[in-house]
């Protein structure tokens, strides 16, 4: 109990402080997290759309395959990410290896299937429930995707949010790919766990809850957002 | 709207030996039919008679098993816009009603100058000018089919399919749906509607087509069906008894 209360007047403290460490930590991982999410929806709710309206040869196999990733661990992730980015692997020519990129790629790779998934799932549905009207009125299905997209926006914001949950929170395999070196690559998630490692459990907590601070505002801000448009 | 002329170069409308069958189930037998006039045709029988299926089948949206269909000699396709299908319970993007009709205007490729006009008359036309803005989930029953309407209106169809489209709305707008519906017959547009409600078919009907069990039964003027019907399947649902 008192671990938390300590916990808690260290994160207050360290807010009000502003920090340098804390704020770098703090802009590296939004960074990271939000660059990852940003490059995610832009291939997984196209994507999803197309699997929520088009059928073809291969359209389970694939929706099978993207439910299966949403459930990716983030250290094999790492672990592929790694072998890809080192120095003999077939990318390690773009240096990229305990780079801030790299956190970002392995982010999105955790990303992608999730946010793909719900989108794919959210515009079936919806789909389903125009179909015969679309067919009535002449509509090809290319027609109707934008508009439908549109419908479906607030739960593709939770799609996203869920993305930014899974990338904010991941630790992983941007420790294997980011290597949590100070200043370059260490975000909330890698600190937390080195400052539990170390035995600094109340600067552990404290950024914990402010970890959970910041998903807290940023959810709450895109929610709003998203209930505001007409 | 389009002129006689217009409509009937997609008629006569032509169903021969059209079937329909779900794995073992026969839903329509052996139609046969012919519509050669701007008669307002009613397509008369019980629930689940094969008056819904019939009129899709005639729009296109589902292809018969058997049989052929033809609108004076085209097979129908949904993208055929002369042609406009009301559904019984009609969908619509949950955004105003205005942008749901410009959807429509959009698919029949008119051009962005002439949208805004086309627009405005159709809303004119089906007492919505005052909920244009409106988004369709705060719309009524009355009005989501008025919105329909609508929507069929701005193409200015010659042939204008209705499925059940009184079904759920209370008197008053029932008429007043009627009365948007008379001002399509005015501009010379075929009607066919399907219903189960004797009095709308006796007030709206022209020439009534009876379906029963998935079979034509009768096609005859109104005026000869609800007097002398041919059957006794027909007297029987004139008279409440089936």
């Amino acid at each position: 109990m008192q671990d938390i209360s300590g916990a808690l007047v260290t994160a207050l403290q360290l807010i009000l402080q502003l920090e340098p460490d804390l704020v770098e930590i703090v802009t590296l991982s939004l960074q990271v997290s939000i660059s990852a999410v940003l490059i995610a929806a832009l291939i997984s709710i196209p994507l999803g759309t197309l699997l929520g309206t088009y059928k073809f040869r291969g359209h389970g196999l694939i929706c099978g395959i993207l439910n299966t990733l949403m459930g990716l661990p983030p250290v094999v992730v790492g672990l592929a990410l790694y072998l890809f980015l080192s120095r003999s692997g077939p990318l390690g020519d773009l240096n990229l290896l305990f780079t801030s990129t790299a956190m970002i790629i392995a982010q999105c790779i955790l990303v992608t299937p999730i946010i793909a998934s719900l989108t794919q799932q959210t515009i079936h549905d919806l789909f389903q429930c125009h179909k015969e009207q679309f067919k009535a009125l002449g509509a090809p299905v290319h027609h109707t995707l934008i508009p439908l997209v549109w419908d479906a926006r607030n739960s593709l914001v939770t799609a996203v949010l869920a993305g930014f949950g899974r990338a904010s929170a991941e630790v992983g395999a941007v420790l294997i790919v980011g290597g949590n070196i100070n200043h370059i690559t260490r975000v909330m998630t890698t600190t937390i766990a080195l400052e539990t490692s170390k035995g600094n459990l109340e600067l552990a907590m404290a950024l914990g809850i402010i970890l959970l601070m910041i998903s807290f505002s940023i959810t709450s801000v895109m929610i709003f957002i998203s209930n505001r448009t007409p | 709207m389009p002129d006689t002329s217009t409509c009937q170069q997609y008629l006569p409308l032509k169903v021969s030996h059209v079937s329909y069958q779900v794995h073992t189930d026969l839903l329509l037998d052996n139609v046969n039919l012919e519509f050669n006039d701007l008669k307002r045709s009613i397509i008369l029988g019980h629930n689940g008679a094969g008056k819904s299926l019939l009129l899709k089948l005639l729009h296109g949206v589902i292809q018969p098993t058997q049989g052929q269909i033809t609108w004076h000699k085209q097979t129908p396709n949904t993208q055929q816009y002369w042609r406009s299908l009301l559904l019984q319970k009609p969908s619509f993007f949950a955004r105003s009603v205005r942008y749901n009709i410009e959807f429509v205007l959009n698919l029949a490729g008119i051009a962005k100058a002439q949208q805004a006009n086309l627009c405005d008359e159709a809303l004119n036309v089906c007492g919505l000018v005052n909920i244009a803005d409106r988004k369709t989930h705060l719309l009524s029953g009355g009005e989501a089919q008025k919105l329909s309407l609508a929507r069929a209106w701005v193409l200015k169809p010659a042939i204008l399919l209705m499925d059940e489209p009184t079904v759920a709305l209370d008197p008053p707008s029932v008429i007043s749906f009627e009365n948007i519906i008379h001002e399509f017959k005015q501009a010379h547009t075929k009607i066919i509607i399907t219903t189960h409600d004797l009095a709308q078919a006796k007030r709206m009907a022209d020439e009534i087509v009876f379906v029963h069990n998935g079979k034509i039964l009768e096609h005859s003027p109104a005026e000869n069906f609800f007097q002398q019907p041919h059957t006794d399947t027909a007297q029987k649902f004139i008279s409440g008894e089936l």
